[in-house]
Parts: C-alpha cells; sequence; structure tokens
C-alpha cells in the first residue's frame, strides 16, 4: 500500500537522516515506526503507560506520551462534573452557538507560538 | 495535530518535580503539587504537565515555573436538577477539564500563566480531534483567576457555587488556533 503523509519540515529530515544513518529505506523506517506507535496505542487502549526502562536500576527512566496518546488515555476515565441545570444549559447553548475566539484570544495563541 | 511549538512548551511531570521547591503562594496548589499531582497522573486520573526553566531563562528562575493538570470529565446535572429532569438537556456533556494552573511566585509577572494556559488549551484542541469534547471547563478559585480566565473568552457559568465554574466552547478554542 502505498501513503501519503504532510509533517513537518524538521520531521521529514530526522527521518530522512535516521534512515540514512540505520541504513534503511525511509519506508522501511516508516513502517517500523507506525509498527510501534500502533502497538502503543492498543498498550493505551488496555490501560498501560509506555516508559523507558533504565537496564542499570530496572526503573523507569521516561514517560512516553504523544497528543493521541494522552488524549486516549483521558478519554478511558472520564469522571462526572455535577452542575446546576442552568449551567449546563448554558454550556450547551454556548456549544450550539460557539463564537469565533476574541482577539486577545487569538493574541495569546500567536505569543505562544514565538 | 495542530503545529507551532513554543518555547513554554511543558513536559509530563517527573517524579523529581514534586521535591523542586515549587510555590505559587497558594497552599492548596502548592501542596497539590507536592503531594498529589505525580500520584494522580501514575494513577491516570489527571495528566500534569509542568513548564521548567529552560537554557534562556534567568538562572535565580525556578526549576519548575508552573504546572497544569488535565483530564477528562462528563458534564451532568447535579441530583436536585434531575427532578425537573423533563426540563434538561437529557444527554451528558463530555468536557476537557483543567483541573489546576499555577506559576511559581518567582516566576511571576512574565505572562506564563498565559502561555501555561495556551498550552493546556492546545493540548485540549489537539485531543479533541479525536475524543469527543464539546468544551473546556476550568475552575475559578478567586476573583483574580476568574478575571485572568475571561480575558481568554472563557465565561463563567456556575457563579453560584464554587469554585466558580468556567466553560468555552471546543469550537472557540479551535478557531483561535486556526490562524496561520
Amino acid at each position: 500500500m502505498h501513503l501519503e503523509a504532510t509533517v513537518p519540515e524538521n520531521r521529514g529530515a530526522a527521518v530522512v537522516q535516521l534512515a540514512d544513518e540505520l541504513g534503511l529505506t525511509q519506508s522501511q523506517l516508516i513502517d517500523e515506526a507506525l509498527t510501534l506507535f500502533l502497538r502503543a496505542v492498543l498498550e493505551v487502549k488496555r490501560g498501560r503507560r509506555l516508559v523507558t526502562l533504565d537496564p542499570r536500576t530496572s526503573q523507569p527512566a521516561c514517560e512516553l506520551a504523544t497528543p493521541t496518546l494522552s488524549a486516549l488515555e483521558w478519554a478511558l476515565r472520564p469522571e462526572p462534573l455535577l452542575l446546576p441545570a442552568e449551567a449546563l444549559a448554558r454550556m450547551r447553548a454556548m456549544t450550539e452557538a460557539a463564537p469565533k475566539a476574541s482577539s486577545c484570544l487569538r493574541g495569546a495563541v500567536k505569543r505562544s507560538r514565538r | 495535530m495542530i503545529d507551532g511549538e513554543s518555547r513554554y512548551a511543558t513536559v509530563p511531570i517527573e517524579a523529581g518535580d514534586a521535591a523542586s521547591g515549587f510555590s505559587c503562594g497558594k497552599p492548596p496548589l502548592d501542596d497539590y503539587f507536592k503531594r498529589h499531582a505525580i500520584r494522580n497522573d501514575r494513577a491516570g486520573i489527571s495528566r500534569a504537565y509542568v513548564l521548567r526553566r529552560a537554557e534562556a531563562d534567568p538562572p535565580e528562575l525556578p526549576a519548575v515555573l508552573g504546572f497544569h493538570t488535565l483530564s477528562m470529565a462528563v458534564a451532568e446535572p447535579a441530583p436536585i436538577a434531575r427532578l425537573f429532569e423533563a426540563k434538561l438537556p437529557k444527554d451528558p456533556m463530555p468536557v476537557a477539564l483543567i483541573g489546576h494552573l499555577a506559576i511559581d511566585v518567582r516566576a511571576q509577572g512574565r505572562r506564563l500563566g498565559e502561555a501555561l494556559l495556551m498550552d493546556a488549551l492546545r493540548r485540549i484542541v489537539d485531543a479533541a480531534a479525536i475524543v469527543g469534547c464539546t468544551g473546556i471547563i476550568v475552575d475559578a478559585n478567586d476573583d483574580a483567576a476568574e478575571r485572568f480566565y475571561m480575558k481568554y473568552d472563557l465565561v463563567t457559568v456556575a457563579a453560584e457555587t464554587w469554585p466558580h465554574r468556567m466553560f468555552l466552547p471546543i469550537a472557540t478554542a479551535r478557531s483561535a488556533f486556526s490562524d496561520p
């Protein structure tokens, strides 16, 4: 199967460099990366966390997270949030006719990207 | 996923962060960070993200500049409201909850609160691309917090309860990140 994807410039450059360094084709490298990611999604869906292990201590060294894996993890455990009826009605009305972001919020997003 | 990595991007909390000396000046938040943030994160109850001092930052700043926590929640009518069920919307609303958001006192006045809130919103907008989420809820624990969140389009929907619950529709948040 042939898949196409658009990725940030630096990520694409990293794929090219790593494939070269490991002596793999770009397809082989992306295939392995996808295999790992699919496995990661499966593990998170089972309620597990992904960590790297320090072989000297057998202790977790760091946790692996991506926006997708974090989102899946959150979605698995929603907590009930009790609200007055008026608040829920107001939230629903706001959701159904959501305003565009104000210039203040847009400005904050722009500043956060610098 | 939304592009645009910030200098102020957060990272998942690590075990050593609890002992970093973080203090925002509000005892309940400080206590949460020291005693519960890592435990709740490990238990999958809520994810904690910390903002660390960058190399370019002055060395007198603390190692952890701030943190926020995120979880998914389902907004439902309180038991008393169920008595009037016929008049209520019946479907629960899936929402993302920004449970805590705090900046160390030594790092305040640098607009890091804004940077931290934008980081939380960006993560939620990314998450909403793959899970159901109608909006974002935050709890404003005092008037200053409520004024802060209001600047960024959050609206108080439950002023009669404490803390004041504030809401931002996901479509509004998404529109803020849609600008190139």
